[in-house]
């Protein structure tokens, strides 16, 4: 079992840094506090972990057949470029590393399915677009709702409000549901783990890792989408929900980060405002390529190395 | 915040549009691939079951089927199974046949029983690797012939074209996508000039 302890890992980082991107505006902007944003985040995370995190175990595990041993070093050699990454400022996607690393490790057994990789490396790059339309269909639908009828100030702050938090809570979901195959699905593919178990380990690790590392995260990313008024700022968690649940059903785990950005982007094109950055963009676009890379011959040197 | 104007939003929706469509294509062409791939093995395999089932012993008799089976398959290289009506197995190559699970549920045999042929791709747990199994039905001898070999062939086929078909699908794009940021951004300046 202390094969695992490395996806543990893995999934204590991802909950530290991708809970920033849930419930960041509502700190930030003083909603809600961070405290109940950590625990209703925690909360949530570990019952979309529990009832759809297998739903992407299958591609992560598929994707080589591992030796226990192996999946240990992938989820080490993805912990590591995640780490590394995060500190040299590059944005980073747990799933891109743990793809990466997978096929890293799937190159030394000879297992490495390519065939699938396009599929995985097509939801990548729809993430950011799917956060970009359903954000801007949101936003005038949404908008145009609450224009016909809610007409008054004070209500509209209250639906804001009420807003922010169940769209935080269904992020939560979301991203428990989505991302928990990228610290646990390596050991469902090697045999180590049921999807279940595996699903409620990962699901642990991830709300560990948001209770005990995601404040610091949270406020920079917070402060990074306040520009946003209230209604975009829901607008966006909202679509960054929506569009990791899609990626749910397809089985494909994705980067809450970079659906956060898409939609972010998206109701800058309602709004006539730009959103984001071309310096962010190209850091996302670096962080495509850099991160699968490098956690891949990492993950392929670790394996190398113990096996 | 920076104020986006016409042609920013043509230039995100253009930039949206192009890889959608890239995408799309580039999973129908893998699809396509995939299915033709499968359908050249099939054919193989079609072609090696009707040379087998000429010399094919009109017997129940594992004794005869299981030798039968082990030196065909050996020969064209695939994994033989003869199996009753009732999805009893009563010639194998690889193991001995007696003793060994109703084959009934299995999918290729359900789709030979009732359309004649029927094949599937599963994985392998023992080999490690996904097989392709093509089940023919032997009306005259009520039995049902079942061939498997593995997908490695076609695998790594598909692997050398997605590889391709990833690069050339992603790459092309991205030069269109960066020459267009720069015509967007020309024209941007321009378009503030003249207001």
């Amino acid at each position: 079992m202390w094969k695992v302890a490395s996806g543990i890992f893995l999934g204590w980082g991802l909950g530290g840094n991708d809970s920033a991107n849930i419930f960041g505006t509502g700190v930030a902007t003083g909603i809600i506090k961070y405290r109940t944003a950590i625990f209703l985040t925690a909360i949530f995370v570990v019952i979309g972990a529990l009832l759809e995190g297998p739903k992407c175990m299958a591609t992560v595990g598929e994707l080589s057949r591992l030796l226990p041993i192996a999946a240990f070093g992938c989820t080490l050699a993805a912990g590591i470029t995640m780490a590394v990454l995060t500190y040299l400022a590059i944005p980073a996607s747990t799933s891109q590393a743990i793809i990466g690393a997978v096929m890293g490790a799937g190159l030394i057994s000879g297992s490495a399915d390519f065939s699938r990789l396009y599929r995985i490396v097509s939801c990548w790059v729809l993430t950011p677009i799917g956060g970009i339309v359903i954000a801007f269909f949101l936003h005038r639908l949404l908008g145009y709702l609450l224009e016909k009828w809610v007409r008054s100030i004070r209500y509209r702050n209250l639906f804001f409000s009420i807003g922010i938090i169940m769209a935080g809570c269904y992020g939560a979901y979301s991203l428990g549901s989505n991302n928990v195959a990228n610290v646990t699905g390596v050991y469902v593919g090697a045999g180590l783990l049921s999807a279940p178990m595996a699903s409620f380990i990962g699901g642990l690790s991830i709300a560990s890792g948001v209770l005990t590392y995601s404040r610091k995260v949270m406020m920079t990313v917070g402060r990074r989408i306040v520009p946003l008024d209230p209604f975009s700022a829901f607008i966006a968690v909202l679509s960054e929900a929506v569009t990791l649940h899609i990626f749910t059903q397809i089985g494909v785990p994705v980067s809450s980060s970079q659906a956060v950005v898409g939609a972010v982007v998206g109701v800058g094109l309602v709004r006539d405002f730009r959103t984001v950055s071309v310096k962010m963009l190209a850091e996302i676009g670096i962080g495509w390529v850099s991160t699968p890379i490098s956690a891949g011959l990492l993950s392929y040197l670790i394996i190398r190395v113990i096996i | 915040m920076v104020r986006l104007n016409r042609i920013w939003k043509l230039y995100v929706v253009y930039t949206i549009v192009l890889m959608v469509c890239m995408i799309a294509g580039g999973l129908i062409l893998q699809a396509k691939l995939r299915e033709t791939l499968e359908g050249h093995l099939t054919e193989e395999v079609l072609a090696l079951t009707r040379v087998i089932v000429k010399n094919l012993p009109n017997t129940d008799d594992s004794a005869i089927l299981d030798p039968f089976c082990q030196a065909h398959g050996e020969i064209a290289g695939v994994r033989i199974t003869i199996i009753k009506a009732d999805g009893t197995v009563v010639g194998e190559s690889d193991r001995k046949s007696m003793g060994m699970e109703k084959h009934l549920d299995r999918t290729e045999v359900k789709d030979a029983i009732s359309e004649g042929v029927g094949t599937s791709v599963r994985y392998s747990e023992t080999l490690g690797i996904d097989m392709l199994y093509v089940a023919s039905l032997l009306e005259d001898k009520g039995k049902i012939i079942r061939l498997s070999m593995p997908m490695a062939k076609v695998k790594a086929v598909e692997d050398r074209i997605t590889i391709f078909l990833t690069l050339a699908l992603y790459l092309t794009p991205v030069v269109a996508i960066i020459i267009c940021f720069f015509f967007a951004k020309y024209m941007a300046g321009k378009d503030q000039e003249s207001n």
